[in-house]
């Protein structure tokens, strides 16, 4: 190729929270790191997250109370040891982000304030008024730029490799040339966010494709626990989030009748019920006909305009302009959108995969923080803290390893073969066909409500779409930005992980957080109490099954 | 939901009477170019109908769906916080996702009918044209072009870089259990600069980067003031230093693109204002454009009028001055200089309280 050979210590697939907390630490520790991603870090997912991150910094609060509502709100099938590593590291994590420059909202006394967010008993989430993950994203990219790290910008990794047992580097393509190179690392981390696009309505980013979990599946990985996907209480009608914080600071969810309906489906914590009872609530009251035209009314006059101007001003911009509605004097319309993967790339709590030399944190990986069903302000502590954990031990892994082969050339080559073979076939559709189906079919028979009929129908359509996405061709082949060919590799990735997921909520005989079974309306922990694994075996998902490590907080039953 | 597209270039909108309720139809011109295949940017056309209230983004995206896989744009989070899809709407630079296009395409029938006024009032000329107005998106300016929408952004970078955008402190190892402390008051002089999103929109539109392509640019401006600003970072006054030289504050000329432009509604001038204001008190004065700043002010104050003569003396220093005899020379015979000192206005006292409350509100605005 005549091309230099890029190789580093630590290589970081994404730079949103996960990857880029990832990457300081490594750089700390005196390794040479690099970050590989798709966008440019400041644009990565992490800046829509609004709300805030969870840590008990209060005197009167403890990480053991954090520990207990983290359990509780998983409905028991997160694993303990790594909950309790997560909620133990919170208050020193959160501080080192505030040493980094974070700039958290504070308290009169100028401590970093904090505010209710649901299924917790204390309020414990620290933010910055509505706009928490997107300083955060910011301030971890200024430390990059700060320690002059290495960013491959919009380049997208398409493969990982794998020699002799470990995972040698990925192979990715340089968007703005179309080239496909091989990056070797000694350690590996990815950190490539969600894969909630494979819903229509989503809340994610347009980039949330899945790629990270596609690339292990694909790598022969198992992927844990993906049956179960949160459905946010509060997504305008393009799927937009409107934060939780909003119930935080006050505002009430009310039907047609401007009833306060959630007395009814969790009297103690009412709107600050977990996230899976209230988008139940919510649906059951759409389906019941107490909706207003499919949406449910979040009401933040309680709030009071100065309040709302000052800790919820995007929020207030955002109603405005997608809503038409400013909510100082009206109502917002909302409804349960698709949110978040419990699920995702196993991963112990150190971020190791079961490959050796690749990590995986943030919300790519199931680390099992969060098991059926995650706690807002969570995720970016897991991203935060698992980022944190990825990135030092992928140093101590590539200490101990030092420099293997290459990824051979042959990677790239295969690449490129399947490149030309995209850009060269005649007939067949695009991927947005095919992705516009999968997502109307995930929503419709994967949704809040399953039941085994919609979930068979759901896996062969899914197998069906996999069919035609064999034939897919692009329009385009050129090698500039070539986002056509882009979106064909992810959709490539969100049907393997719809695949996984509409198997394992068939499969699934059991309602357990957010996976809410018609059929099987009662959580089962005699046969169920255990983590799925989906790893990939010809053309689907082969299913298997992982006990749940359990220290401090035996199952029991679960109400608001 | 599924969404009808007009699969030929140039086909006419369906006839409102056959469109589904509750959408919008619109046509769309992009500035195209791949640098593959295309000697210089050319315009492409499409037809577009989308439900109502959608965004240009949403138009664009749809384009690329069903009609031209060969369009490249970036965009990411549909709801203007990660700052990928600024493009210029109309001529103007705007965040594609939070512009709609119901809104665009009747300020571009607007143009169209004001531009087809004049143009039929002119002898000779044709009646106005029967076709709906397009749509225009062209990259952000200041930028070069890689491909289609996607601009090379690296310099904006690089500029933002260059202000050191992170926090500094001598305290660098602060107890791992405690924050630091900052007064709510203290969050909030910040708050309106932490918005920016880095867009590029600004920078885009910005007549001072046009003119100077070194100049820093608003928005790495509005980076340096969220960091001059922030109460627990202590090298402000060296931040300030390096902003008061060539390039920095002082060359933006004031002409507010950059806060009608931001998506954001960042005041983004008014926080250069305060920066260079910042400098001014940190006695950071040496600069030609702190200088005719300062030159101004005590000038209205004496006079209530410009004294433009010893303004240029007092911002280029004597030296500097002796080289602009000749256009000032001109400029004195052709009467848009005078030498003698100007009268001082009647109702001085007016103008003074004037300066003064303005003065008085800019410093309480730090605080609000």
């Amino acid at each position: 190729m005549g091309t230099h050979m890029i190789q580093h210590d630590v290589l970081i697939v994404g730079a949103g929270l996960a990857g880029m907390r990832a990457a300081i630490e490594a750089a700390a520790a005196g390794a040479d790191v690099a970050l590989v991603a798709k966008v440019h870090p400041v644009r990565s997912h992490t800046c829509c997250a609004q709300g805030g991150i969870n840590a008990a910094l209060g005197d009167d609060d403890s990480w053991e109370a954090h520990m207990f509502d983290t359990v509780k709100g998983s409905d028991y099938l997160g694993d303990q040891d790594a909950i309790e590593a997560m909620c133990k590291d919170a208050p020193r994590d959160i501080r080192a982000l505030e040493h980094m420059g974070c700039p958290f909202s504070r308290f009169e006394g100028g401590r970093i304030a904090q505010r209710p967010f649901g299924g917790a008993g204390f309020p414990r989430t620290a933010y910055a008024a509505d706009i928490s993950g997107f300083v955060l994203l910011h301030t971890m990219y200024e430390q990059v730029v700060r320690l002059g790290l290495k960013v491959y910008e919009e380049w997208y990794v398409a493969r990982l490799v794998e020699l002799d047992g470990r995972c040698a580097g990925v192979v990715a393509i340089d968007l703005q040339t179309g080239r496909p190179h091989a990056m070797s690392a000694s350690a590996v981390v990815l950190a490539t966010g969600p894969a909630s696009r494979c819903y229509e309505g989503s809340s994610n980013s347009v980039d949330c494709t899945a790629d990270g979990m596609g690339m292990a599946y694909a790598a022969g990985l198992p992927l844990m626990d993906m049956e179960f996907v949160q459905f946010h209480p509060t997504g305008l009608r393009n799927g937009v989030l409107i934060t939780e914080g909003c119930r935080g600071e006050g505002g009430v969810l009310l039907n047609c009748n401007d009833d306060r309906f959630m007395c009814e489906y969790a009297p103690n914590k009412m709107e600050l019920a977990s996230r899976d009872v209230v988008s139940r609530a919510e649906a059951t009251e759409i389906a019941e006909g107490r909706g207003i035209e499919g949406f449910i009314h979040l009401d933040l006059r309680p709030i009071g305009a100065e309040r709302i101007r000052t800790n919820l001003l995007q929020v207030r911009e955002l109603s405005m302009e997608i809503a038409g509605v400013d909510p100082c004097e009206a109502p917002i319309p909302i409804r349960p959108t698709p949110h978040y993967f419990m699920g995702g790339v196993k991963a112990d709590v150190n971020a190791a995969t079961p490959l050796p030399g690749l990590f995986a944190a943030g919300e790519v990986s199931c680390i099992s923080v969060h098991g059926a069903n995650r706690l807002g302000g969570n995720s970016l502590l897991d991203a935060t803290v698992f980022g944190r954990r990825a990135g030092a031990a992928a140093v101590a892994c590539a200490q101990e390893n030092g420099r293997r082969a290459p990824v051979p050339e042959s990677a790239v080559a295969d690449l490129r073969a399947r490149i030309e073979a995209l850009a060269g076939r005649d007939g067949g559709e695009r991927q947005a066909t095919i992705k516009e189906e999968l997502q109307r079919l995930m929503l419709a028979d994967v949704g809040i409500w399953r039941d085994k009929e919609a979930l068979q129908r759901a896996v062969s359509a899914v197998v069906d779409l996999k069919e035609r996405y064999a034939c897919v061709r692009l329009q385009h082949s050129g090698h500039v930005y070539n986002t056509d060919l882009v979106q064909t590799l992810e959709t490539g990735n969100l049907l393997d992980v719809a695949h996984c997921v509409a198997l394992g909520a068939l499969n699934r005989e059991e309602s357990r957080g957010s996976h809410a079974r018609t059929d099987f309306p009662e959580r089962d922990d005699k046969s169920w109490l255990r983590h799925s694994l989906f790893r990939r075996s010809g053309d689907g998902p082969a299913c298997d099954y992982a006990p749940v490590t359990i220290t401090r907080h035996e199952p029991e039953a679960r109400s608001y | 939901m599924p969404r009808r597209t007009k699969e030929q270039d140039g086909g006419a909108p369906p006839a409102a009477a056959e469109r589904p309720a509750g959408t919008v139809a619109a046509a769309i011109e992009v500035l195209r170019f791949d640098p593959q295949v295309d000697r210089e940017a050319h315009w492409r056309r499409y037809e577009v109908e989308l439900p109502e209230g959608a965004t240009v983004l949403e138009a664009l995206m749809q384009v690329q769906d069903h009609q031209d896989g060969s369009l490249a744009f970036r965009r990411s989070c549909r709801h203007a916080i990660c700052g990928s899809c600024g493009m210029r709407i109309n001529g103007c630079a705007r965040l594609a996702c939070n512009t709609q296009v119901a809104v665009v395409a009747q300020e571009a029938r607007r143009r169209a009918a004001q531009a087809g006024a004049a143009h039929a009032a002119q002898p000779g000329a044709g009646g106005a044209d029967a076709a709906p107005a397009p749509i225009r998106i062209e990259p952000l300016g200041n930028m070069a072009v890689i491909k289609d929408l996607i601009t090379d952004m690296s310099e904006f970078w690089q500029k933002l870089r260059g202000v050191q955008p992170w926090l500094q402190s001598l305290d660098e190892h602060p107890d791992p259990d405690y924050e630091r402390l900052m007064s709510p008051a203290g969050y909030s002089v910040i708050s309106q600069a932490l918005l920016c999103v880095e867009c590029g929109c600004c920078y885009s539109d910005c007549c001072s980067v046009e003119a100077s392509a070194d100049f820093v640019g608003p928005t790495a401006l509005a980076k340096a003031f969220r960091y001059a600003h922030d109460s627990r970072d202590d090298q402000t006054h060296r931040r300030l230093f390096d902003l008061s030289a060539e390039h920095g504050i002082w060359e933006c000329t004031r002409c507010y693109a950059c806060t009608q432009r931001c998506p954001k509604h960042l005041r983004v001038r008014e926080l250069i204002t305060q920066l260079g204001g910042l400098a001014y008190d940190e006695g950071l004065r040496t600069d030609t454009g702190i200088r005719r700043a300062a030159a101004v002010r005590s000038s209205v104050l004496a006079t209530g009028r410009l004294d433009q003569a010893r303004m240029t003396l007092a911002a280029t220093g004597p030296l500097q001055a002796l080289s602009r005899l000749p256009g000032a020379a001109h400029a004195a015979i052709t009467g848009k200089l005078t030498l003698r000192p100007p009268d001082p206005v009647e109702r001085l006292e007016d103008v003074q309280a004037v300066a003064r409350a303005v003065e008085e509100s800019q410093t309480s605005g730090d605080q609000s």
